[in-house]
């Protein structure tokens, strides 16, 4: 059996789920870097 | 001008006029260090004199408040004693001409509103009421310091008297306020302002610092919008300040809290703060979105996957039971290796294996598949309910060895697992009968009825039992009429076999093999080809022994036509290839004979029934040339291979009378010369 459909589906899907899970992991971190910065820039 | 005050302060000098009066440096003797001296306005100097309002002054303690130390009477003046304030004010800054950066003003508002904070949540609140550029100083690291508070305006309730105003700073209710009480002679009826004048001086003071000029009134008393005077101010700050300027002061901020949260909250509140947030928020949803998306897809991805496997399995054992029929062994196996290693834990491809080695007739494999590879796998051995057809197949591969007993256990596993298949039933009779337990045949064929089998079937078992008590004539009718009746052509092929089986009990006769040939053409008419295997076997044996019988060649050719339609349908045996071999060799094609030998050594591997039949096809060749052109070289070659396997087969005690034939002709061979033993 090659590569089927819900292999690709399967595969995909977890390849997805954990780069937007690292992304959620990081979001904030990043989010909160850029409002200080422009927080920063408007005060200045 | 005072030179010194109470023998405490000695005056170093005058530094202002406030609207009090005179304000001093002086250097106190006692704390050893400079203060400002300020002469409280003669007007409310009475109100002053309480004591107890003049120690909550004293107890003020904020890093933006000069700390107040003393209050004195001194030739009928009241004086008060403050820290000395370094630095400029901001007054002296605007009239140099200085610009502020818009960032520094608002952390000068931010400090100024915490300290209006603490002052007006004091018991009773302390209202400033001269907020303006001069009375703030700006010290040396930057920070500011509120000086000239008029303490005068702090004592009554959340209200303070009002004393004066600076125009320009002062809310609009402080100078109506004081050009009230400046006509009212009942004190009692005088108007008072809030915490929230001191916001509104605040904003005015703001609104310098920004322009470099005072606010602007209206006429109708409005302050012009500071976004029109032309300064460069964020939108957010320059809404502070101009809410700080409301002519009422319902519409102003209600407390310097309230203004506090707003300066802290300017960058939050400003567009691009608003829509970095909002780009964020929807990244953070798309993000969670696309997390419970590419979920979803996974999961589906993962049944799916399992829908295929099994999809793609059902089709291999398809193709494996496509390659039955057809005879195409090669690809069998190919497909059967594949669905092994798609799903090693179902049964399926196995059973399709073991039918493939039953229909080929290669019952000793089959038995040794079964046992190894399907009931000594522990986890396919745990899907008992499905063994049922395995135990068949194994019952089928034990009868078609002649080992009826061990046939008829299987058959009786599968009738445990599995009680309402006829075929179960009939065979394990038949299995019984054929191993002579008649009585036993017999209370499996009630069992059969018990279990409503078919009536042909129930007929076939009876007909397979008249055979094992040898009523070969009653056995041959009761198939007969199963031929004749039968709609399944397993049981069918299975009555035509029988009869066949019945004929010869009768006897070898040339009637009989006749009758045998009429028969078994008619089952290789009517049969199809995945149920004829054995029907041609049979068919090409009566040609065979017609052949023998009779001597005619004809019958040699068509036993041979059968034999070659047997291998062309994948379905040929080592029997099938030695008995065409053996066919040639009569027809004197010594050639074609030899072929067949040759591909029954790669086929089938060293065997002493090959080379014995080697070595007696080339007596028989050798036998047609001239003696002096023979050689029995090959002869003797073949015959010491034959008689090397069959002495190690010889241990399983298996003898040939043919060998010995063999031995005899290699002897005359040796005592003629025609070898060197």
């Amino acid at each position: 059996m090659g590569i089927t459909l819900g292999t690709v589906m399967f595969i995909v899907g977890i390849v997805g789920l954990v780069t937007c899970l690292v992304l959620l992991y990081f979001m904030p971190k990043i989010f909160s870097k850029q409002k200080k910065k422009l927080l920063e820039e408007i005060q200045a | 001008m005072l030179k010194q005050i109470s023998g405490t302060y000695e005056i170093i000098g005058k530094i202002g006029e406030g609207n009090s009066g005179e304000i001093y440096k002086a250097y106190n003797k006692n704390l050893r260090k400079e203060v400002v001296l300020k002469k409280i306005k003669t007007e409310i100097k009475d109100i002053v004199n309480n004591r107890s309002e003049v120690d909550v002054l004293k107890n003020l303690r904020h890093s933006c408040l000069p700390q107040v130390l003393d209050f004195f009477e001194m030739d009928g003046d009241v004086y008060t004693a403050m820290d000395y304030i370094p630095g400029k004010s901001f007054k002296q800054y605007l009239d140099s001409g200085t610009k502020f950066k818009e960032k520094h003003v608002i952390t000068w508002a931010k400090q100024i509103s915490a300290t209006l904070e603490y002052l007006h949540r004091q018991i009773p609140p302390i209202i400033h009421s001269d907020l303006k550029p001069a009375n703030i100083m700006l010290m040396p690291d930057g920070n500011i310091c509120l000086i000239d508070f008029n303490i005068s305006a702090s004592l009554d309730g959340n209200s303070a008297w009002v004393t004066g105003y600076t125009s320009g700073y002062s809310a609009p209710e402080q100078i109506a306020a004081l050009k009230y009480n400046q006509n009212e002679l009942d004190q009692s009826r005088w108007k008072t302002i809030d915490a929230r004048a001191d916001i509104y001086s605040l904003g005015a003071t703001l609104y310098h610092l920004m322009t470099g000029t005072k606010p602007k009134l209206e006429e109708d008393g409005t302050v012009a919008d500071i976004r029109d005077s032309g300064t460069q101010i964020n939108a957010v700050f320059a809404a502070i300040i101009m809410k700080c300027l409301e002519k009422e002061p319902s519409k102003r901020y209600q407390s310097a809290r309230e203004l506090m949260a707003d300066l802290v909250n300017i960058g939050v509140k400003d567009e691009r703060y608003r829509r970095l947030i909002r780009k964020q928020r929807m990244l953070y949803t798309v993000a969670v979105v696309l997390m419970v998306c590419f979920t979803g897809m996974a999961v589906m991805g993962y049944f799916r996957m399992g829908t295929e496997k099994r999809k793609a399995y059902e089709m291999l054992v398809r193709k494996e039971a496509e390659c039955i029929t057809t005879g195409d062994l090669e690809s069998f196996e190919g497909f059967f290796q594949k669905a092994v290693r798609l799903d090693p834990v179902r049964l399926d491809a196995y059973y399709q294996k073991a039918i493939a080695l039953n229909r080929q007739r290669q019952y000793g494999d089959a038995i040794e598949f079964i046992n190894s590879e399907i009931l000594g796998n522990e986890e396919l051995l745990a899907q008992k309910e499905d063994l049922n057809n395995i135990y068949y197949v194994l019952g089928n591969s034990y009868d078609g060895q002649g080992d009826y007993q061990q046939a008829a256990l299987c058959y009786e596993k599968a009738i445990e697992i599995r009680s309402d298949n006829s075929d179960y039933y009939r065979d394990y009779a038949i299995s019984l009968a054929y191993g002579g337990n008649l009585q036993g045949a017999k209370a499996a064929l009630e069992q059969a009825k018990k279990q409503k089998l078919n009536s042909i079937e129930i007929n076939y078992v009876e007909g397979e039992i008249l055979y094992n008590t040898q009523d070969y004539n009653g056995a041959q009718e009761i198939f007969l009429k199963c031929i004749e009746d039968a709609s399944d052509d397993y049981i069918k092929m299975r009555a035509y076999i029988m009869a066949g089986k019945c004929i010869d009990g009768l006897g070898d006769t040339i009637e009989n093999i006749d009758q045998k040939l009429q028969l078994f053409e008619n089952a290789r008419q009517e049969l199809p080809v995945e149920y004829n295997i054995g029907v041609l076997e049979q068919l090409a044996q009566s040609y065979s022994q017609l052949a023998k019988a009779t001597g005619e060649e004809g019958y040699s050719q068509k036993a041979v036509s059968v034999f070659e339609q047997i291998e062309s349908q994948g379905m040929g045996s080592y029997d099938t290839s030695y008995n065409l071999a053996v066919l040639y060799q009569n027809m004197q094609d010594y050639d074609k004979a030899a072929d067949i030998l040759h591909r029954m050594l790669t086929d089938y591997g060293d065997n002493y029934r090959t080379y014995k039949s080697l070595a007696f096809l080339e007596v028989a060749r050798q036998g047609r040339i001239d003696n002096s052109q023979r050689n029995y070289s090959p002869f003797q070659q073949y015959y010491q291979k034959a008689e090397e396997l069959y002495q190690l087969q010889l241990q399983n005690n298996i003898t040939d009378v043919e060998m010995d034939r063999l031995a005899e002709l290699y002897q005359e061979a040796a005592d003629l010369g025609w070898i060197q033993k």
